[in-house]
């Protein structure tokens, strides 16, 4: 290759850059974290948005940093069109309930499918609030496609993996990503996703085994102790094998391992893999995310919450402990009033740290290493965009603000 | 300073054009070229988050009067004082958060103080009118509901020894025809350890097998079924579900979108419906005593059931959250209610062996 073509290559590609920094951010973090306390939660819609806002203006693509222009009054309006729409469902199935209950207590089954259908709705229509929203050189994202064929392949899709053991995961996120890049734009740019199911089957089936498998192993190993303790008893001596008693440790540490280590990975993995199919028109993006910073943001966050529930849980003993010797027979009432009552602000404001926490070492290292990891290439096709008429949704996340994901997603 | 060059977006297409600033004493002249693009007037230029490149502040701007999304971006830093000082309202951002963020605390507080006071004042009074409006019917489909589940939880068979039940039923006769009910009431007893009776909806009363033990007279037992026939005249489990149903509501409002706030909700609900409940057992013990003296008979022992009952379980450090009045309290209320004329007893001395043995 020539000197002057490797120049051109070059210049086509931009590498996207992260400009915030952790201290910065965490001003906004803890600031909508308190407020949220005196204002019983909803501050957080206000929070999101400066968290968003913040995240948003410091992520670089070539020359212009991304812009997001949603608002907490339409996140409001969204959450309480929800709550709306989520009212007469929760009334609509306890009367439902009256009836089915006649045959059969306590049926509850298709509650769940009716939450999970609405969930998968509300995380479409979320990704499409934050997308309309998002501009980029005075042009917005646009996003058409419907929350409820969405939500109908994501059962499909769900379904089969259920049935394969989770063989099928990688082609549900590439049918998934896949129908709603079909349905984004950049101004005229029409969007689309590249990237297949086979490539992240390629890049994961290591960790899908190593699931399965220990899975199955610790399924094994207790089926085979109690099968063998039930053969002794059947001798007339009921004793578990030596073994046995370390099958709770294994299972808790298993599950540690998922959670902490196979899920990071996995995540680390698949965005990588996402961000790499993308395509914007002419321009193409790729990701070279490495897995060590995804799966730090996730260990600190879960260590941070630890060593919360450490000091919050010795902070309650020491309420408690403190509040003893003030307690005689006539005040019992207003001592376990008083105890009560600052148990439950110290968990409010426990609550209130884990989701700082969270927000500070999981969403935004995790969003600080994706963006600083991805590169684009024919950027310049962008300079022949121009405005679409496709109008930016008027109402915030709705549905997925109202069931509350936890408090992580920005 | 009176020239500056900027990156300007007109919000149609995406193309990045390198313009020149003029600031004239009233707006901001965009050209390119020499060419006038767009002309901001100082009061309305909006401030759009700014960024970062290579460790400098970049000032991002809007105007209210063009394309909604049309940006200049100036990254020089003479050029950004010299517009924080013609358009000084770009510069206060913080103190435009802290006024919204004292706003919505304020409107919040306001918002929670008007919930919890419909919760605490306005939910009973509403029970209280509703609950006579629920058609008898409905409430006993609804007690067919709590029925199902109440066996669930108690999952021990029903006692129906031959004399045991007839004497239930002559004592559930003779104290009916005394209390005016509004529907038609069953009374049986369960194989249960604990010492309780429950009323469920649609006149379901259940009198759990621990208690049988610990009732020392005929009198004392019609006290109990009495007071729980009070529950069902006064219609108490509709108050109560209706009560229940709406302060859930109220605070779910409230509290529900703080992820986790579940706990504090049933606490609060808690201390709402002990204060509740504290009159309506009273109301259920006046009732009782009404129709122990109509029949003749003593109120009294029921007092003296609840006050041994007290003696047992002591003080405990959770009474404020538990349904009940403290027993020692209503055994004094009851003790005090006189007796004009003393009637014959509601069961004989064997009746009242049979009832006690009805589970055996």
């Amino acid at each position: 290759m020539d000197s002057e073509q490797a120049t051109t290559a070059q210049a086509a590609e931009t590498r996207a850059e992260f400009t915030g920094n952790g201290s910065d951010f965490f001003d906004i973090v803890w600031r909508g974290g308190l407020l949220q306390l005196p204002t019983f939660g909803f501050y957080r819609f206000w929070f999101i948005t400066q968290a968003r806002r913040y995240l948003w203006s410091h992520t670089r693509l070539g020359e212009d940093s991304l812009e997001y222009t949603g608002t907490a009054k339409q996140i409001l309006l969204g959450f309480l069109i929800a709550v709306g729409i989520l009212i007469p469902i929760y009334l609509g199935y306890f009367l439902i309930g009256l009836e089915a209950e006649q045959a059969q207590a306590f049926a509850s089954l298709p509650l769940v499918l009716v939450f999970y259908a609405l969930f998968q709705y509300a995380s479409y229509r979320a990704r499409r609030y934050r997308l309309t929203h998002t501009s980029f050189r005075g042009l917005r994202f646009t996003m058409g496609g419907s929350g409820w064929a969405y939500a109908a392949r994501a059962f499909g899709w769900d379904l089969l993996t259920f049935i394969t053991l989770g063989l099928a995961l990688p082609w549900r996120a590439a049918a998934l990503e896949r129908y709603c890049m079909s349905h984004t734009a950049f101004g005229n740019l029409q969007g689309r996703f590249e990237a297949t199911g086979g490539q992240l089957f390629k890049r994961a089936w290591g960790l899908w085994l190593l699931c399965v498998g220990s899975f199955l192993l610790l399924i094994a190993g207790s089926g085979a102790s109690i099968y063998s303790a039930m053969m002794q008893a059947g001798g007339g001596k009921a004793t578990l094998p030596p073994g046995a008693a370390l099958i709770p440790a294994l299972t808790f540490l298993l599950f540690a391992l998922y959670g902490l280590v196979v899920w990071p990975l996995f995540k680390a993995v698949q965005l990588r893999w996402r961000i790499g199919g993308w395509r914007i028109g002419d321009v193409a993006f790729a990701s070279d995310l490495h897995k060590g910073p995804i799966v730090g943001a996730y260990f600190k966050g879960a260590l941070a919450i630890f060593l919360l529930s450490l000091l919050f849980a010795l902070a309650v003993g020491v309420y408690g402990w403190a509040l003893g010797p003030t307690m005689t027979e006539l005040n019992v009432g207003q001592v376990a009033l008083s105890f009560f009552a600052g148990a439950a602000a110290i968990y409010l404001l426990f609550l209130v740290c884990c989701n700082m926490v969270l927000s500070r070492f999981v969403t935004y290292n995790v969003w600080a290493s994706v963006a600083a990891s991805a590169t684009l290439s024919g950027l310049a096709a962008l300079e022949a965009a121009a405005a679409s008429s496709m109008a930016a949704d008027q109402m915030g996340d709705g549905i997925a603000d109202a069931f509350d994901f936890g408090g992580i997603g920005i | 300073m009176e020239r500056a060059r900027a990156a300007y977006y007109d919000g149609a297409t995406a193309r990045r054009r390198s313009v020149q600033l003029a600031f004239e004493n009233d707006a901001l002249l965009i050209s390119e070229n020499d060419q006038p693009l767009a002309r901001w007037l100082y009061g309305e230029l909006a401030r759009h988050d700014d960024g970062r490149h290579g460790g400098q502040s970049v000032l991002r701007l809007g105007a209210r009067s063009a394309a909604e999304l049309a940006r200049l971006e100036i990254a020089d830093e003479a050029a950004i004082a010299e517009i924080l000082r013609r358009a000084p309202e770009l510069g206060r951002q913080s103190r435009r958060l802290t006024l919204e963020a004292l706003r919505i605390v304020g409107w919040s507080i306001a918002a929670a103080a008007s919930l919890i006071a419909s919760a605490w004042l306005l939910m009973p009074l509403i029970a209280e009118r509703l609950a006579p409006l629920v058609p008898v019917s409905a409430e006993m489909r609804l007690g067919e509901v709590a029925n199902r589940q109440i066996r669930t939880i108690f999952s021990g068979k029903t006692c129906e020894a031959a004399a045991g039940s007839a004497a239930l039923s002559l004592l559930t006769e003779r104290l009916n025809s005394a209390a005016d009910l509004p529907m038609p009431i069953t009374v049986q007893v369960i194989n249960h350890p604990s010492t309780n009776a429950l009323t469920l909806p649609g006149g379901r009363i259940y009198i759990l097998s621990g208690l049988l033990p610990t009732v020392a007279s005929a009198d004392e037992l019609a006290g109990i079924l009495a007071h729980e026939m009070g529950h069902v005249a006064h219609r108490d489990v509709m108050r109560k579900l209706i009560q229940t149903g709406g302060t859930s509501f109220l605070l779910g409002l409230l509290f529900g979108d703080v992820s986790g706030g579940g706990a504090v909700i049933i606490g609060v609900r808690m201390l709402i419906d002990s204060s509740y409940s504290r009159d309506v057992e009273s109301d259920a013990d006046a009732f009782a005593a009404r129709s122990m003296t109509t029949l003749g008979r003593p109120a009294q022992p029921l007092g003296d059931w609840l006050w041994r009952l007290g003696q047992k379980d002591g003080a405990s450090a959770l009474d404020i959250f538990r349904s009940h009045p403290q027993p020692n309290e209503r055994a004094a209320a009851l003790r005090e209610i006189g007796l004009n004329r003393l009637g014959p007893p509601l069961l004989d001395e064997a009746q009242f062996k049979a009832l006690k043995a009805i589970c055996s």
